[in-house]
């Protein structure tokens, strides 16, 4: 139910509110009893109306109770006026008839005439129908693990990327409340060389086509290729639009209203490219490259003649600006210019307008600015204050927004418990209350008294580092921001951080040093490598050891960076590609391993399980601490116990026909590993390892998953007198 | 699952590459025995008229170029501009036109490790080349001049260049058949110096470089590169961290870094900070772009390095080591076959040089 007719029933209702209580216990009272009285039959009515939400029932019961005690004038009038409140909500006519009816037959009774008369009166200014104001409405509540695509352009259709499907493209009809694939083969990202799975799609301008990227491995990395699917069809095979070389990838962007060509961007390492590409014989023509920005939202103009994107005015400048550019590359004019970053959304229907998320106003809102000629025209207009749309997932023929709107639950908790018998000394507890949701990445000082982790703040996209006393349960924020931050450990000194991640602005992600009292960041190498990750430094302080991300896994490797002198070298026979963990005497190594991903280096082991192993830093033979038969039975990560006596570990188990992760105690004596008291739903995917305090009883954790929520803006006043509206 | 989908959402990974599939199989029937040949073309005949020059592009250049307002790139004012470029009375001694030291069977450089002007005026940089220069943010190796148009007249009036004032260039631009017609037919005006910078501005946005082997293999074209250049491209892109400044299809930033060439240079030249006179500044010159980098030796902005062999070199030590070398720099440690692959993977950046469109 739209706000503003849940604001209209608010107000009618009010003057039977009283009664209706009263009727509606009379309801159950007469139910329990077998009786048919007006109050009964009227109350549930109320009850479906009010309770249920079912207004189709609600209906046929204030229809019934009219024909039935349509004598009882008290009660009769107030069901002619729930019955036009029912039928406003559903946005049918016979509002006015119920409404008018009051007046005719009624007159006699103030206060509901005086209602009534006021709905007729709103009823005039919004003449077609009480959807004709604005309103938001939520259509799919709950999305987990999806990726939103586009919506088709009759609005009953959204497609979006599965990811509890392993990457397939689906499609979720709104009416029916029913998904089903459009894709059957994608393997969930995991397999050699990055695997296969769909991410950006849209639907073609006659809702019949479905263009998508799909991601394929190839012997350098992940290939992003266009394949068209149709929307209706079962079982038809995708039809290859453009390959691009391997290595690379194209990010479907729009149609052009032709339905014969379409936008992409071809995100390079080091450049992004809008393209156009024909999808009736592949041809590509390169529009506009951009060298500092990823990934820019790109709209065609409804005409087919330009096309419309966000960027930052320069690599200095983090906040987005919009611009237009010709199709034939003859032209390229700045539409929209602020200081706040502004988001592309998607074009008015009839061209006039550009729509943009923008957060110049203090807090998200969308935002219009009229276009004349590829040229701004006057100054842009709110269009709805306080709503934060992101940069949407497309436009209905009538005027529809559809958006996206993420739901963290995430939470960073600690607990406490006994490594030796798995129990839980002391219940989670969550660790702050600022940020809720923004928190992730909690690790404990060398000393035990302050906990460190990252922060990432409602609308921004920085994190920052934030250090909580454990005694005191004071915070303070590092004064630096950082647009992202992994790999957080504590220097044994205590009074820096080791993080792997990058400054604000562009530039490869590298180790750096945090000073915890000044929040000063520095490159702690001269290796430049933006593969550069989980850098972590021997106890001595003499090596980083660190994995080299690269897309050959030949070269994917632990490495050890000696600080004296930067001399690096591989640890010999530690298993390539993996998270690590080095044991707090550092000599040992400690690694989930994946069967398939040893198959592809030895194929006899084609059938191997997935291990925890050991390693010793200064090479020796490998210890399989604990082998399951399952694919992907454990979290990616594991923690040493302060002592270096066990690991910490998160193995999945079946729940309720889903499942959720334990976390268990590993002995690297050999001893059988523990369970323990501890099940949740690992937050970040379950990236982000739990960390021990010194004491070797408390573990902080971010449990918690995301999940989607598919919402729609109607009847939004693209027209420059409109106030703005607040949904 | 959920990194995954992260990663997806942030646009998968990756590096660049198009794939044009029909220009690809002309490009490559028209280049398959001369893709390293010296040639310039040039749309033919570029009439005199207010349409807009043709939008067409080399293999791996954009549609777009940017261009300002009041110059349109239009075929009259590209041909009187590819006049003014060959024109020698631009010069004090009427011994220079701007294609003497922009040759195009150089790439439009001259091969001299440092300008030579009029008298045999040496001047203390080398030429740079100024194939797609339309796509600059700043020009000559300091980046002291913003625009194209202003750019164009500089070398006019620089003592160690061509050493004229544009008053002089104009006088005698007005006293020669066939300018004061073709500046009125274009501009609609007597010959001045803002239009000669139009005319020859205009021109030099239409040198173009593109549709190399390099852009066959982005585009799709696999067999375009060997596999030495393969290699190097990797390399390029990976562990030699060369697009930490020589990025996107000019591969250039447009920025300024320091490199150390400049220490111990002779004459001692500090670069960027001459003209921001900002201390950081100190040695940084241009990112110049690798198109047609096998044709335009000597390198650097002095002109000191005479191979590509030995640029590798001089990038593998990490440069020259000075107060305020860029922070990208460092020790590369090459293998000989790396430096191989790298060198034969700029030599694929030799392309198809046009002008006039």
């Amino acid at each position: 139910m739209n706000r503003m007719l849940r604001m209209h029933r608010t107000f009618v209702a009010g003057s039977v509110v009283c009664g209706a209580l009263v009727l509606t216990g009379g309801a159950h009272l007469a139910s329990t009893q077998g009786l048919q009285t007006a109050d009964a039959v009227l109350g549930a009515a109320i009850h479906q109306d009010d309770a249920e939400g079912n207004l189709d029932a609600a209906i046929e019961g204030y229809k019934q109770f009219l024909a039935q005690y349509g004598d009882d004038r008290p009660l009769a009038v107030q069901a002619l006026l729930r019955l036009g409140q029912a039928y406003e909500t559903l946005g049918r006519p016979e509002a006015r008839d119920a409404y008018e009816r009051v007046l005719r037959d009624y007159a006699d009774q103030p206060e509901p005439v005086a209602a009534v008369r006021a709905r007729l009166a709103a009823l005039e200014v919004e003449p077609t129908s009480p959807s004709a104001a604005l309103h938001t409405e939520l259509l799919w509540p709950e999305a987990r693990g999806v990726n939103p695509g586009d919506v088709s352009p009759d609005g009953n259709l959204a497609t979006y990327t599965d990811w509890e499907d392993l990457g397939n493209l689906a499609i979720r009809d709104f009416a029916t409340g029913e998904s089903r694939r459009l894709t059957s083969t994608a393997d969930g990202g995991s397999g050699e060389n990055g695997g296969n799975f769909a991410t950006w799609s849209r639907i073609s301008p006659d809702g019949e086509q479905v263009l998508y990227t799909w991601n394929r491995s190839s012997p350098v990395g992940e290939t992003g290729e266009l394949r068209l699917v149709p929307v209706h069809g079962n079982r038809t095979e995708p039809r290859t639009v453009w390959s691009p070389a391997d290595g690379s990838s194209a990010a479907v962007q729009d149609w052009f209203p032709s339905g014969d060509r379409v936008v992409a961007v071809v995100n390079a390492s080091d450049h992004s490219s809008i393209v156009t590409v024909s999808t009736v014989d592949g041809q590509v023509r390169q529009v506009r490259s951009i060298d500092w920005a990823r990934n820019p939202q790109v709209r065609v103009s409804p005409d087919g003649r330009f096309l419309a994107y966000s960027r930052s005015a320069s690599r200095e400048v983090p906040e987005k600006d919009i611009f237009l550019v010709a199709v034939d590359g003859s032209s390229e004019t700045l539409i929209v210019q602020h200081a706040a970053n502004d988001e592309l959304v998607a074009w008015s229907l009839d061209g006039q307008q550009l729509l943009f998320n923008s957060d110049r106003s203090g807090q998200p809102g969308l935002w219009a600015q009229r276009v004349q000629d590829a040229e701004p025209a006057g100054e842009p207009q709110l269009l709805v204050a306080n709503l934060d749309v992101g940069t949407g997932v497309g436009l209905t023929r009538d005027g529809t927004l559809h958006y996206p709107v993420n739901v963290s639950r995430r939470r960073m908790k600690v607990a406490e418990l006994d490594m030796k018998t798995g129990r839980l000394l002391r219940q989670p507890v969550a660790v702050t209350d600022r940020f809720v949701g923004g928190n992730t990445e909690g690790v404990f000082s060398p000393d035990g008294e302050t906990l460190a982790f990252v922060s990432v703040r409602p609308g921004g996209t920085q994190r920052t580092i934030v250090l909580r006393s454990l005694k005191t349960g004071r915070e303070r924020d590092l004064p630096h921001e950082f647009q992202q931050v992994y790999d957080f450990r504590w220097r044994p000194d205590g009074d820096r951080l080791t993080v792997r991640g990058r400054d604000v602005g562009p530039g490869p992600y590298s180790p750096l040093d945090v000073n915890v009292a000044t929040g000063e960041a520095r490159r702690l190498t001269d290796m430049t490598g933006r593969s550069l990750a989980q850098p972590t430094f021997t106890p001595d302080g003499t090596q980083i050891l660190h994995r080299n991300r690269d897309t050959n896994p030949e070269r994917d490797l632990i490495y050890s960076y000696r600080v004296a002198d930067g001399f690096v070298h591989a640890l010999p026979g530690v298993f390539p590609g993996e998270r690590f963990s080095l044991s707090p005497d550092g000599q040992w190594i400690a690694q989930t391993v994946r069967g398939f991903e040893v198959a592809e280096l030895t194929p006899a082991s084609l059938n191997a399980t997935t291990e925890i192993r050991l390693h010793p830093t200064m090479g020796a033979d490998v210890d399989v601490l604990w082998t399951t038969d399952d694919r992907e039975p454990f979290g990616r990560w594991t923690t040493w116990t302060p002592d270096g006596t066990a690991l910490l570990v998160l193995k999945k188990e079946p729940q309720a026909g889903d499942y959720m992760w334990r976390l268990w105690v590993v002995p690297v004596d050999g001893t059988d590993p523990v369970a323990t008291e501890l099940v949740y739903e690992p937050s970040d995917g379950g990236s982000t390892p739990v960390q021990v305090h010194p004491d070797g009883m408390r573990i902080v954790y971010s449990e918690g998953g995301e999940f989607t929520q598919f919402w729609a803006v109607h009847n939004l006043a693209l027209d420059e007198s409109a106030a703005p509206s607040s949904p | 699952m959920w990194t995954r989908m992260r990663r997806a959402s942030m646009v998968v990974s990756l590096q660049t590459a198009m794939l044009l599939v029909l220009v690809l199989v002309l490009v490559a029937m028209s280049m398959s025995c001369a893709s390293r040949t010296v040639s310039v073309t040039r749309s033919e005949p570029l009439e005199p008229g207010s349409a807009r020059a043709e939008s067409s592009r080399p293999l791996g250049l954009d549609l777009y170029r940017p261009e300002p307002a009041d110059n349109p790139t239009v075929p009259a004012t590209v041909t009187l501009g590819r006049r003014l470029f060959h024109e020698r009375l631009l010069s004090r001694d009427r011994s220079l036109a701007c294609v003497d030291c922009h040759r195009p069977d150089r790439a439009f450089t001259d091969g001299r490790a440092k300008a030579v002007g009029v008298y045999g005026r040496r001047g203390p940089r080398s030429v740079p080349t100024i194939v797609n220069r339309a796509w600059g943010e700043s020009f000559f190796w300091d980046g002291r001049i913003a625009t194209l148009e202003a750019q164009v007249l500089q070398p006019i009036v620089a003592q160690l260049e061509m050493d004229l004032t544009i008053d002089e260039a104009v006088e005698r631009l007005r006293e020669t058949s066939p300018y004061p017609a073709a500046f009125r037919e274009t501009f609609g005006r007597a010959v001045n110096g803002d239009d000669l910078a139009r005319a020859l501005a205009a021109y030099v946005r239409t040198i173009q470089s593109g549709g190399s082997p390099y852009d066959r293999y982005v585009w799709g074209e696999p067999a375009a590169l060997s596999k030495d250049a393969q290699a190097g491209l990797e390399l390029f892109r990976g562990r030699a961290n060369c697009t930490a400044c020589h990025v996107g299809p000019n591969l250039t930033d447009e920025e300024f870094h320091n490199t150390g060439v400049f220490w111990g240079g002779q004459p001692y030249d500090a670069g960027r900070v001459l003209v921001t006179n900002v201390p950081e500044d100190t040695g940084k010159f241009k990112t110049p772009t690798l198109r047609e980098i096998e044709r335009t030796a000597p390198y650097m902005h002095d002109g000191s390095i005479a191979t590509l062999d030995e640029v590798v070199d001089f990038y593998d030590r990490g440069g020259n080591e000075n107060p305020f070398r860029d922070r990208d720099l460092r020790p590369l440690r090459l293998t000989q076959e790396d430096k191989t692959a790298l060198v034969a993977f700029l030599r694929s950046l030799t392309g198809t040089v046009t002008d006039g469109r």
